[in-house]
């Protein structure tokens, strides 16, 4: 049995990661993903007046700022809630605070898809994939951020939630500005992903109503299929989400069981190799992000493919990009039933400054659950963690019973081809990774 | 032809600024204008580490992020390697305040971390060797106009016109309050009670700097569409060296006087005008515009 | 040249109304009277001020400027802010007592006349220089620590209005001791309410 041990630079996922890989007999045995420096936000952070975390998390990650930003009003809003003070949320201000979210997870995919899984794939099949195409995405993600700048002021890095609400104090204008770009978003979708109409794409059950429309998403089945690939990827089939919106729920899902999360039972774990550290639920590795939010919601068409693909690297690439159409959808949706006249903000009755206490945040990033964690004393941060999705996605396991969810998901690969493109179907960021 | 060439380069970052460039709407036209030797995101002729190791001249070389001597990327130390790559360079762009001053990640270690050339408001951060060819653009982020106006400008004439900040004065000679569609509140002094609202200035209480603040966030709006302030939220100051603030979401005032009054104005010139502005009730100011 | 004449004429004027208004009252001062103290004819006052009205807004402008220029001396000066305090009542009581007419056309004419000043004076225009003054003094109090930070009409109604009070007092006789003697324990009170 020959071994060998091959290193690698992952490069573009919001900084790079080593990963070290242990062959034998021309398969991968084991790995071990590296981050090779952390900014310290966490510890930047403490000190600083309650509000100021607002500014600070954001500056976690340039792609998945917003979300940093939900995470964080949430930690908030809990210190409120366990101190006894009831926050007041109006349903405008949740739903455009959902709404932006959901905008930020969409360019998100559009940009993984178009710049990262699109070109592997087109790789895998000996082609170049049309930069054209990739720029036409980039568009696409730019009218979605453009929905985020209208309501937030700007894209990447606002800080336009704050607890009690949203600062902005939108008119039917930039309603129906909003509406047009997503409507433009939607229309990509279905001009380029999978030709359609988005009221029938949302709507499909199974993988074989899925290649009765043309589009990239069919030729990224077929060359999943075609190349031996669709089987590979599986990692321990176990879902978890903490953070919920309309249409995302929370829980963990075991194989195809959905049950009830709390994070009590979050764990840590530092390492000395890699500035990122663990996370395990209950001891053990989960999966994060729109394969495992699908999962939870019992989302049908992830569970036709789960029957035969269960985890693997064509479900978390299919249900990723159907997560944009269902997303749009979702936002379209959510602005036609916006009512302007409701309160943007609702002022706390107390300034936190005056509070102490601890508060927990959740929210669903684009790649998966982000949580955030506070503690406030004497009218300052005194603690604050976050663990981010990715952590929970790419762990290097000290248990000799269980890998973590990318160990797990390398095991038995065989070539460049098939690493490159299991590896970034779980779409890492490095910053986030380490913060 | 000769397609001048950009090796865009990444310290201690999170990546914002990267991320606000692929927001620019002419960004296919302008791949096919230059070289990318390197960018954090887009497709590149050479990878991280031979971007690092790169021996060539640069015409453009793009740093995002802070400065320290330790940090690591892609397994090599940051540090040496930058400094090769801003010999080879004909101009520097230091974008975003990390860059330029150091900004939110300098925190973490203030005497070890420094932007390009500035460190805070000093001049002797890491790199300030170069600063003859440093262009800074700080903004968290920086705005893609602003980046692709310097290099466009610089491939054209050769130079522009700076500030003692080296920053372009085509850019951060505004203040962000130029262009605020709540300018009227502010002259008349009508400050906003509360967050949420249409009406109201935000600098008498809700921490607004933009008329501390350099930079053309209302004159170039983010996203082609709106800025913090139009949507109701306080600009944070975050082009200046000050940047990042403490209680930024509230005006340190003396006495209901700011602490900070708007750049260059003295402090008894604002007070006859503001001062008695304040005791004006103009009925229309005070009420809902819609 | 001709300018400094026409400033020095109406100032003539204005100081000649004040005495007039603190000795007659407001009401029963006519302009025909004003005009004859000063040996000037009638047309040619309203060459100098369109009307009663005008004259008693720009005479309130007049005195918030003096008092204003005085205190934007004290406030200039490098002495703490208790000495500050001191100054401005010592300076206050002064004009009391040498400009008696000054400080009574500001309680007895301003205040209490409001439909004069009305049109023209909105909020506190007419009295800016004086307020501007007030501002400074208790903005860089609260800056160098000395002061506490409040609203700062609180500060300033107690500042003012307890000034006000005296001379009021004064102006009706009630006091038995000279406005002088009660600068040290005014001083004392407001520095002691308004200290950080």
């Amino acid at each position: 049995m020959s071994i060998k041990i091959t290193k690698e630079i992952i490069e573009k996922i919001e900084g790079e990661a080593q990963l070290e890989l242990v062959w034998g007999n021309g398969r991968v045995k084991d790995s071990k993903v590296k981050f090779f420096s952390y900014r310290g936000m966490e510890e930047i952070i403490q000190g600083r007046h309650p509000l100021d975390a607002l500014v600070f998390t954001p500056r976690v990650c340039g792609i998945c700022g917003h979300a940093q930003l939900m995470a964080s009003v949430h930690a908030l809003e809990d210190i409120y809630q366990n101190c006894g003070i009831k926050i007041e949320l109006s349903q405008k201000a949740k739903k455009i605070r959902d709404l932006t979210l959901d905008c930020e997870i969409i360019q998100n995919h559009l940009k993984w898809y178009f710049f990262i899984i699109l070109p592997i794939l087109y790789k895998i099949k000996g082609k170049v994939f049309p930069k054209s195409k990739s720029f036409k995405a980039l568009n696409a993600t730019i009218k979605a951020n453009k929905i985020i700048a209208t309501f937030a002021g700007q894209w990447p890095h606002n800080s336009y939630m704050i607890p009690g609400g949203i600062v902005c104090d939108p008119t039917y204008v930039e309603i129906y500005q909003a509406k047009s770009y997503i409507d433009e978003v939607i229309s990509f979708f279905e001009e380029e992903i999978v030709k359609g109409d988005i009221n029938s794409i949302v709507h499909i059950k199974n993988i074989k109503e899925l290649m009765d429309f043309e589009g990239f998403l069919k030729e990224t089945v077929n060359i999943i299929q075609e190349n031996d690939l669709a089987h590979l990827g599986k990692a321990h089939d176990r879902f978890i989400a903490f953070g919920e919106n309309s249409i995302f729920e929370k829980g963990k899902a075991i194989k195809t069981v959905a049950k009830g999360v709390h994070p009590r039972y979050i764990q840590e774990e530092s390492l000395d190799f890699t500035y990122a550290k663990n996370v395990t639920y209950n001891d053990r590795f989960y999966e994060v992000g729109p394969l495992a939010r699908a999962m939870i919601a019992s989302n049908t068409l992830a569970k036709s493919l789960h029957r035969v693909y269960k985890d693997s690297v064509l479900n978390r690439i299919v249900m990723k990009v159907m997560e944009i159409a269902y997303l749009s959808y979702q936002v379209r949706d959510t602005l036609e039933c916006i009512d302007i006249n409701e309160k943007s903000f609702i002022k706390p009755k107390v300034k936190i400054e005056t509070l102490e206490g601890t508060g927990n945040g959740f929210a669903e990033a684009a790649r998966g659950s982000l949580y955030h964690s506070i503690k406030i004393k004497e009218g300052k941060i005194d603690l604050y963690n976050i663990i981010t999705p990715t952590q929970w996605n790419l762990g290097n396991s000290t248990k000799s019973e269980e890998l973590s969810t990318i160990q797990q998901a390398l095991l038995g690969l065989r070539n460049e081809n098939e690493i490159s493109l299991i590896f970034r179907s779980f779409d890492e960021c490095s910053v986030c990774t380490t913060h | 032809m000769y397609k001048k060439s950009i090796l865009w380069i990444q310290g201690i970052t999170c990546n914002g600024n990267t991320q606000s460039f692929l927001n620019f709407p002419r960004l296919e036209i302008f791949t096919k204008q230059y070289k990318f030797l390197y960018h954090p995101y887009l497709e590149s002729t050479l990878d991280i580490n031979e971007a690092l190791n790169y021996k060539e001249k640069i015409d453009f070389l793009i740093i995002e992020g802070a400065i320290s001597k330790e940090f690591v990327r892609a397994g090599e130390i940051f540090y040496e390697k930058v400094k090769l790559l801003c010999k080879n360079a004909k101009y520097i762009l230091a974008v975003g305040t990390c860059a330029t001053y150091g900004g939110i990640f300098k925190e973490k270690d203030p005497k070890n971390i420094t932007g390009v050339v500035y460190n805070k408001e000093e001049s002797n951060g890491f790199l300030s060797e170069f600063r003859k060819k440093v262009f800074n653009l700080p903004g968290c982020p920086a705005h893609p106009e602003w980046i692709v106006y310097t290099i466009e400008t610089l491939s054209a004439k050769g130079k522009l016109k700076v500030d003692e900040f080296s920053r372009p004065k085509e850019i951060y000679g505004y203040l962000t309050h130029h262009g605020c569609t709540r300018n009227e509140y502010f002259e008349w002094k009508v400050d906003t009670k509360n967050f949420g609202e249409k009406e109201g200035c935000l600098f008498y209480i809700q921490g607004c700097r933009a008329p501390i603040t350099h930079g053309s966030c209302n004159k170039i709006l983010w996203n082609e569409v709106s800025s913090k302030t139009r949507s109701g939220s306080p600009c944070f100051g975050c082009t200046e060296s000050s940047f990042p603030r403490k209680n930024m979401f509230e005006t340190k005032t003396f006495m209901s006087i700011p602490a900070d009054l708007p750049t260059g104005v003295s402090k008894r010139a604002y007070l006859t005008v503001t001062g008695i502005a304040k005791t004006f009730h103009i009925k229309r100011l005070k009420e809902k515009l819609i | 040249m001709a300018f400094l004449k026409k400033e020095e004429k109406k100032i003539n004027i204005m100081e000649a109304s004040l005495k007039l208004f603190s000795t007659k009252g407001f009401y029963n001062t006519t302009i025909p009277d004003i005009a004859k103290s000063i040996g000037m004819s009638v047309g040619n006052m309203y060459n100098y001020f369109k009307s009663k009205e005008a004259l008693a807004m720009a005479i309130m402008q007049y005195t918030s400027d003096i008092l204003g220029e005085k205190i934007k001396k004290i406030n200039k000066k490098n002495i703490s802010v208790y000495e500050k305090i001191k100054l401005i009542t010592a300076m206050y009581f002064e004009i009391a007592d040498k400009k008696p007419e000054m400080i009574e056309y500001f309680l007895r004419v301003y205040l209490s006349n409001r439909d004069v000043f009305k049109e023209g004076c909105e909020g506190m225009i007419c009295v800016s220089a004086f307020v501007t003054e007030i501002m400074i003094f208790f903005e860089e109090g609260v800056r160098s620590k000395e002061l506490r930070d409040q609203d700062f009409f609180s500060a300033f109604g107690l500042f003012m209005g307890y000034l006000g009070g005296m001379v009021f007092l004064k102006g009706e006789n009630v006091l038995d001791k000279p406005l002088d003697d009660y600068i040290e324990d005014i001083s004392k009170n407001i520095y002691l309410a308004l200290k950080a």
